[in-house]
């Protein structure tokens, strides 16, 4: 059922007074206002029961009840602003509010106010300045503004809940912290263990063991903290390790064994050989070999050395092989001797380094060794000179083997550096955190796991949207196309539609064909003036589709619109809305004269708002609809001025009263067509209403006479008064005023005084002649 | 056109497209209690952060859960 607004009633709200009450009686209403007139005063009182707050008013000087901008500026302290929307069989709607912006409701019935909360403004109020917004807008935005009117709010709520619900269970399930960690311990992993897996792992740990562990545990993670254990006590031990090893090197370097064997043999060489003897030999040679060198007869001589006779030839060359005999012997003596010393240098060079390995030759596995250096300790070496004994040589054969054998074994054993001992301590700690890693990956697949789910839910609830947006918006884009053809036929701007982008949620877009070339968006080609008219076409779609039959407003929705299709617009409201209650409001004096001529006073209500004076006055009614309070306004400012917005004004009327009445006028080139005068138009009406224009008295017709004196007297004026206006600027006050008042009247005329409708609003037996819907008044063609 | 709708016809609308999901048999639980969720109208409510908080908890609680909760 429609729901239609019998008043608007204000008080102190915006631009309204004490009273600024609008009646529209449940008829659809045109109001004409100048700019600042008030006009929007209405629009913003509906916005407001509807919204409880005012979208343009919504910025920082508003107030936070936006109390600053919805009270008059003259409103008394204690006086509340009031707001009450009347509509059909008593029900009402009424909100006070109090200095603060604090609103108080009331309806009767009790819920309407309620009801009335959830009415959808983007097809209830459309203005100027949301004309071309919606055309402006993101495609995210048309998709918010369109949402509530697809009826489709309650799954787009539902998508964001658990669009919102699948952000809460990946926080709160710690998703992302945890995929982090996770990858920062696989990085981990394959930085300490390069192809980082658990077999890896396991391998490394099984290779450590063998190198650390006397015993390793079967159990991976107790095998991992065995070796953590034991690496951090050898990283602990670094440094006496390190000097450890360096004293076994330094035995083991002294080679005793070699020492040993090299004396031996040195000794087994020498052996037998009497020193002394030797050099005392020696000493008794090196006499007789000068002794024989001397003697260089052929005589004998006995030999110094054995005594036998010997040529002293012979002799010389018997001591000279007795020399080199005996220094062959002192070789090995020296060999021997030099041998001895080098192995008692060694020994000593062993058992100075041992007192340093006390420790360690007291652990495990080294107890020959430590007996044996003990034994050599207590031994009392021979001096180097001398053979030395059995026993010493047993000793020493007994001892030294054990001693390297040990030492070599050891040598072998390298103490692990810091930084091996660091890295190798890294792969075991690291082998403690598999389980960590394990938990990880467990808690990320299942946390992913509900997220998913959640993310599948908001994906099919998205499609579903998608779907049934795609539904709806084809038959919104057929209402719009219509209209479009409607208020731009035969241009070539056609297929105006609405549809879903691909690949987007939540937007929705316009598209045309321009001049047969697809276009994805109106902003690509389409002036201002045509763009807001789209915006316009889409309201009146939405509007029209809706199911709930109620007020649309519209206000001041023309300002860009050319006259050529404000013409079609005044059409589409008579054909499409004449079942709907339409509050029009307009600043544009030429259309409201056009609305006036076409939109039937059985439907329509015509108002016209005086220009604004202040706030104290609030908005005011104009006395007649003709617009001359415009001029009125002027009078006690500029008498001329006033003239002048007459003679505009007359401008403006006459030139759609012309029109509706089909009066001939000469021919025009160009714009002077468009600039006629209302003295041209006024003329030329006078000239053909002469015989055309009749009222009907008693049961026939008769010129209407009295209007066309009336309106010679007024064209004379035009041509005097309102020629000097504009040209000497000498107009008085009350010339001016009564060049209005005759102004006003003349076009009253044309209104039928009994059903208050123009001459032109019936086309009648085939347009041989115009009538009001009562037949007092007549325009005949011919 | 819809008028605003009514909760319990979305609610069936939104319950219906949870049941018809295809979801891996581990993810029944969630797509059960999301389910219960929606039947209830919960989804098609505007939920606070804390309430979304707590259907999160209850969700993740649900998981660990081996009889759903």
């Amino acid at each position: 059922m429609a729901v239609s607004i019998e008043r608007i009633c204000l008080s102190w709200f915006r631009g309204a007074a004490a009273d600024g009450t609008l009646t529209c009686g449940s008829k659809s209403v045109v109001v004409y206002g100048a700019n600042g007139s008030g006009k929007s005063t209405f629009a913003d009182a509906v916005e407001y029961l509807v919204r409880r707050r005012i979208r343009h008013l919504a910025h920082e000087y508003s107030g936070s009840r936006q109390e600053k901008g919805i009270r008059n500026t003259a409103t008394a302290e204690n006086a509340p602003s009031k707001i009450r929307i009347e509509l059909e069989a008593g029900q009402f709607i009424h909100a006070e509010i109090d200095g603060a912006g604090n609103p108080h409701f009331a309806s009767n019935p009790p819920g309407l106010g309620e009801e009335v909360q959830g009415w959808e403004l983007a097809s209830l109020i459309l203005r100027q300045d949301e004309v071309a917004e919606f055309i402006h807008s993101t495609k995210g935005d048309k998709y918010s503004a369109l949402l509530p009117l697809l009826g489709l709010a309650e799954l787009e709520q539902a998508a964001e809940n658990l669009h919102r619900l699948e952000d809460a269970v990946r926080r709160r399930g710690a998703l992302e912290q945890n995929r982090v960690r996770l990858d920062q311990l696989r990085e981990a992993g394959n930085r300490i263990i390069p192809g980082f897996t658990e077999v890896a792992v396991e391998g490394r740990l099984t290779e450590l063991a063998q190198r650390y562990l006397e015993y390793a545990p079967e159990d991976l993670l107790e095998l991992a903290s065995a070796l953590s254990l034991e690496i951090e006590r050898r990283i602990q031990m670094v440094e006496p390790a390190a000097r450890r090893y360096l004293l076994i090197q330094q035995i083991q370097h002294e080679a005793l064994d070699d020492k040993s064997r090299a004396m031996l043999d040195a000794e087994a060489a020498a052996r037998g050989q009497m020193d002394a003897l030797l050099d005392s030999r020696i000493s008794v040679l090196l006499s007789a070999s000068s002794f024989a060198e001397s003697a260089v007869t052929e005589e004998e001589v006995r030999c110094p050395a054995c005594g036998r006779p010997i040529r002293s030839a012979e002799l010389a060359k018997h001591v000279k092989s007795e020399l080199e005999s005996l220094g062959a012997a002192r070789s090995f003596r020296d060999a021997a001797i030099s041998a001895r010393r080098a192995l008692a240098t060694g020994i000593e060079t062993v058992l100075k380094s041992a007192d340093e390995l006390d420790t360690w030759l007291g652990s495990e596995g080294h107890e020959d060794c430590r007996s044996a250096i003990a034994r050599l300790r207590s031994a009392t070496l021979p001096t180097a000179d001398r053979e030395w004994p059995t026993d010493v040589l047993d000793l020493l054969g007994d001892v030294i083997p054990a001693i390297t054998s040990t030492m070599d074994r050891a040598v072998e054993q390298v103490p692990a550096s810091t930084t091996q001992l660091v890295a190798d301590k890294q792969v075991a700690d690291f082998a403690s955190s598999l389980p960590v890693i394990s938990s990880l990956e467990q808690e990320v697949s299942r946390v992913a796991g509900i997220a998913a789910t959640v993310a599948s839910a908001k994906d099919a609830v998205r499609t579903r949207i998608r779907r049934r947006t795609t539904e709806i918006i084809q038959d919104i884009s057929s209402e719009v196309q219509r209209l479009w053809s409607k208020i731009h036929p035969g241009e070539p701007i056609t297929d105006v539609h609405l549809y879903v982008p691909e690949e987007a949620d939540k937007a929705i877009d316009v598209g045309l064909r321009f001049f047969e070339t697809d276009q994805p968006s109106p902003r690509l080609t389409l002036s201002e003036g045509h763009r807001n008219s789209l915006g316009l076409c889409i309201f009146l779609a939405l509007a029209r589709l809706h199911p709930a039959q109620r007020p649309i407003v519209l206000d001041d929705v023309v300002s860009s619109m050319d006259r050529e299709h404000r013409g079609p617009l005044s059409q589409v409201l008579i054909d499409e809305f004449s079942d709907r209650q339409v509050l029009l409001f307009t600043h544009d004096r030429e259309w409201f004269a056009e609305l006036r001529a076409v939109l039937p006073a059985s439907n329509w209500r015509f108002l016209a708002l005086r220009p604004w004076q202040t706030p104290e006055q609030g908005l005011q009614w104009a006395q007649s609809l003709e617009t001359f309070d415009d001029a009125r306004v002027l009078l006690g400012v500029s008498p001329e001025a006033a003239g002048n917005r007459a003679r505009s004004i007359m401008d403006t009327q006459l030139a759609v009263i012309a029109e509706r009445l089909k009066v001939e006028m000469p021919y025009a080139r160009g714009d002077r067509n468009d600039h006629r005068t209302c003295v041209e138009f006024l003329n030329a009406i006078i000239s053909q209403g002469s015989q055309r224009f009749k009222i009907r008295a008693e049961s026939v017709y008769v010129p209407f006479s009295d209007a066309i004196a009336e309106w010679r007297n007024v064209c004379a004026a035009l041509i005097t008064r309102a020629n000097r206006a504009s040209h000497t600027g000498s107009l008085t006050e009350f010339e001016a005023r009564e060049l209005i008042d005759a102004c006003e009247s003349t076009l009253a005329r044309f209104r039928c005084i009994s059903c208050n409708d123009p001459v032109w609003i019936s086309d009648q037996a085939g347009r041989e002649r115009l009538q009001c819907p009562c037949g007092q008044l007549r325009w005949t063609y011919s | 056109m819809k008028d605003g709708g009514s909760s319990s016809s979305s609610s069936k609308e939104i319950a219906e497209i949870l049941r018809s999901l295809s979801i891996q048999d581990e993810d029944d639980q969630t797509r059960a209690a999301l389910t219960r969720l929606a039947e209830q109208g919960a989804l098609e409510q505007k939920q606070t952060p804390t309430s979304l908080n707590e259907l999160a908890d209850d969700l993740l609680k649900r998981g660990t859960d081996p009889d759903g909760g």
